[in-house]
């Protein structure tokens, strides 16, 4: 298999001889270090040329619903898609189970088809081969793909239907107003505030963007304000990583009313307790 | 058509009728079991949010087009409560729901206001052995009992100049709500402009409708110029800009203004080609001078432009349009230059809407009506007597009265 990659890899890449040969060298050494780790791996993959049949990886193992978020997130990256439609499936997936029993589908299925549809609904539209291929892979990491056999088109139809299902459960509407917007423009306009001399910034706000995107994992999303959540996830990254003092004072008024209206204590630490509950829900691995 | 219709209604009852085995033979009776116990489970499941479509009663078909068809219907428990069924079109069902279904959907799910069509709620027939386990969506709105094209054809149908002002007034309104929620109609025709016999006025099917942004980043949008009924369509997207915004949409207002009294699309060509010609000829020819970023569309050097023509709105319209100021707004409206046509908020500020006349009541002329007036029901509207004198006498006029008579109004070209 090792070498037949590397000539594909060879006819279609190298440009220049140094390339090539750079690439060539590059393969090699990857591929010893591979069998090195995994020295099963070629003949796992002989034996699944012919029907595949993966061993249960995180996905299959435990079927939570945080796994299926994971599952979205993973494949909506490996897709290529914006972070914003990603967010809008992980929102469906949570919308439709709000009305569903946790076991009458299968999760992941109800996954692929959230991503279809928020893929559509963001103008971004995949082709459904991809996703079935991205999905098929995500869930048996170690199998070929599926061929163009009963089981493809079997998986195809599932995510047509299931996504007909799903867009009935939420009752055609598939707008959402996500945090993300109000996120960027607090941001923009507290940063200059609090860190413009500090080197820290960066990692504050990437921390709270995190946060913002952990929290897509919990159906508490669906629960509060977009401009609640953008606020609590920068307050828990602040208080994570600290913030000068002598810049805010929460006595006297805290930052974020400047920014938002309607947000007291109480809400806020309700938020922050459901972001930091997210974190509960991720399954234990041995 | 009525049979048709019946025909329908009984497949919507036949849901516990008997199921016949699949028409492919399955040679494995366990998955001919599996095949009608999923049959049998998609027939009566019962979905908690999406009515059924047989609580509703057809009436009568009062529309078509490439979008589908549009029903009359009232409701079963309220007699008197209409509705208008608008069936979605599953051509594509292995790609799934239609994207443009999902995007008109979320559109009229966004927009809320008096001047543009409400929807109501969607509905969905059961699955069943005639559909092939398939339901049917329809978008049910609220029902208006005339479209402006077909109102257009009734001769005797009547607008006096304060009730021309105020179905022009409730137009605009609407295009002002629709572009500050930045979504651009993209098919704005005088059959997509309904009335109810209440004399409101509403913009329909945003089933080409989309939603527009300012340029990201830098990058012109590349929305598709493919869209607008041919008659309707602006220079900017005849010459094939993907970068257009609202303009597009007052383009069209602007000739669904010149038919409140000539009372027939002012430019009917059936070709692009065409179309640009009867454009320069009422416009005036397509020149940077007039039109400074003209020369950076794709299409400029393409086609074939009419040169040295004279720009003659006013002088061309002023046998029908009585009224200066109506002239003088229609003349602002069909601009050639997007970026200096007027906007909707620019148009509503116009004298026209605050000069007597002022703009007036619709309802008791439309009491008058005792039938509906839709495009789709009308017979055709008779364009060569009264459009001749709109028609330039060119080289063109013969090609042109031959196909004028026989391209139907739903004729929309992708």
């Amino acid at each position: 298999m090792g070498k037949k990659t590397q000539k594909m890899k060879s006819i279609t890449k190298s440009k220049t001889k140094s390339h090539k040969q750079k690439v060539k060298a590059h393969k090699k050494n990857k591929n010893i270090s591979k069998t090195k780790h995994r020295p099963k791996l070629r003949s796992e993959s002989q034996d699944k040329f012919q029907k595949p049949k993966a061993p249960l990886n995180e996905y299959l193992a435990i079927r939570s619903n945080y796994n299926a978020i994971q599952f979205i997130f993973e494949c909506g990256i490996k897709l290529g898609l914006k972070h914003i439609t990603i967010c809008s499936a992980a929102v469906y997936f949570h919308r439709f189970y709000k009305h569903v029993d946790e076991n009458s589908y299968d999760k992941y299925s109800i996954a692929s088809a959230t991503l279809y549809l928020a893929s559509k609904v963001q103008d971004e539209t995949i082709r459904l081969r991809d996703l079935i291929n991205v999905s098929y892979h995500t869930l048996h990491r170690d199998a070929a793909p599926l061929r163009l056999a009963e089981d493809y088109w079997n998986f195809r139809d599932s995510i047509v239907n299931t996504e007909m299902l799903i867009i009935r459960y939420l009752q055609f509407d598939t707008t959402f107003n996500h945090p993300h917007s109000y996120f960027l423009h607090y941001v923009q306009t507290i940063r200059p505030v609090f860190y413009s001399k500090h080197g820290k910034d960066v990692i504050v706000f990437k921390k709270a963007y995190d946060f913002l995107h952990d929290f897509y994992h919990s159906s508490a999303i669906l629960q509060y304000k977009p401009q609640h959540i953008a606020i609590a996830c920068l307050e828990l990254a602040i208080k994570v990583y600290g913030i000068p003092s002598q810049i805010i004072d929460y006595e006297k008024q805290p930052w974020y009313q400047a920014l938002v209206e309607d947000l007291d204590k109480v809400t806020l630490w309700n938020v922050m307790t459901a972001i930091m509950d997210t974190y509960d829900l991720e399954p234990t691995t041995n | 058509m009525a049979s048709s219709n019946n025909n329908n209604n009984n497949n919507l009852n036949n849901v516990n009728g008997v199921i016949t085995p699949p028409s492919t033979p399955s040679p494995n009776p366990l998955q001919m079991n599996m095949a009608r116990e999923r049959e049998k489970y998609l027939e009566e499941y019962n979905f908690p949010f999406c009515e059924a479509a047989t609580k509703y009663e057809k009436l009568a078909k009062i529309g078509q087009g490439t979008f589908g068809e549009v029903f009359k219907a009232r409701d079963k428990k309220n007699l008197k409560r209409m509705v208008a069924m608008k069936k979605i079109l599953m051509e594509n069902e292995k790609e799934g729901f239609p994207i443009t279904a999902l995007r008109e959907i979320r559109i009229l799910q966004l927009l809320k206001h008096d001047n543009v069509v409400n929807l109501l709620e969607i509905c969905q027939t059961r699955a069943n052995q005639f559909n092939r386990y398939r339901s049917t969506f329809y978008l049910v709105f609220e029902f208006c009992e005339h479209d402006l094209a077909g109102l257009l054809s009734n001769t005797k149908v009547k607008f006096s100049l304060g009730e021309i002002k105020q179905v022009i007034q409730q137009m605009l309104n609407g295009l002002y709500y629709i572009h500050s929620n930045k979504i651009l109609h993209r098919d704005m025709k005088a059959a997509n402009v309904l009335i109810t016999k209440l004399g409101t006025l509403k913009l329909a099917d945003f089933g080409l409708a989309r939603a527009f942004s300012a340029q990201k980043n830098g990058q012109p949008n590349r929305y598709t110029n493919r869209v607008v009924t041919l008659w309707y369509r602006p220079p900017e997207l005849l010459l094939g800009d993907r970068n257009y915004g609202p303009p597009v949409d007052l383009w069209g207002a602007g000739c669904i203004m010149a038919e409140m009294w000539t009372r027939s699309p002012i430019m009917q060509g059936n070709s692009e080609q065409q179309q640009l010609t009867l454009i320069s000829q009422l416009c005036g020819s397509i020149t940077p001078d007039v039109w400074p970023k003209v020369e950076s569309l794709d299409l400029y050097n393409q086609l074939e432009l009419v040169k040295g023509q004279k720009r003659k709105v006013k002088e061309r319209l002023k046998p029908y349009v009585r009224d200066p100021m109506g002239c003088d707004l229609i003349d602002k409206l069909l601009v050639l230059d997007p970026a200096k046509r007027f906007d909707a908020d620019s148009a509503l500020n116009h004298d026209f809407f605050w000069t007597d006349p002022m703009p007036c009541d619709l309802s008791r002329m439309l009491s008058q009506q005792t039938q509906s007036n839709f495009e789709y029901l009308a017979p055709r509207r008779l364009n060569n007597h009264q459009s001749s004198s709109m028609r330039p006498t060119s080289s063109t006029s013969s090609q042109s009265s031959s196909t004028s008579t026989t391209s139907g109004f739903h004729e929309r070209v992708f």
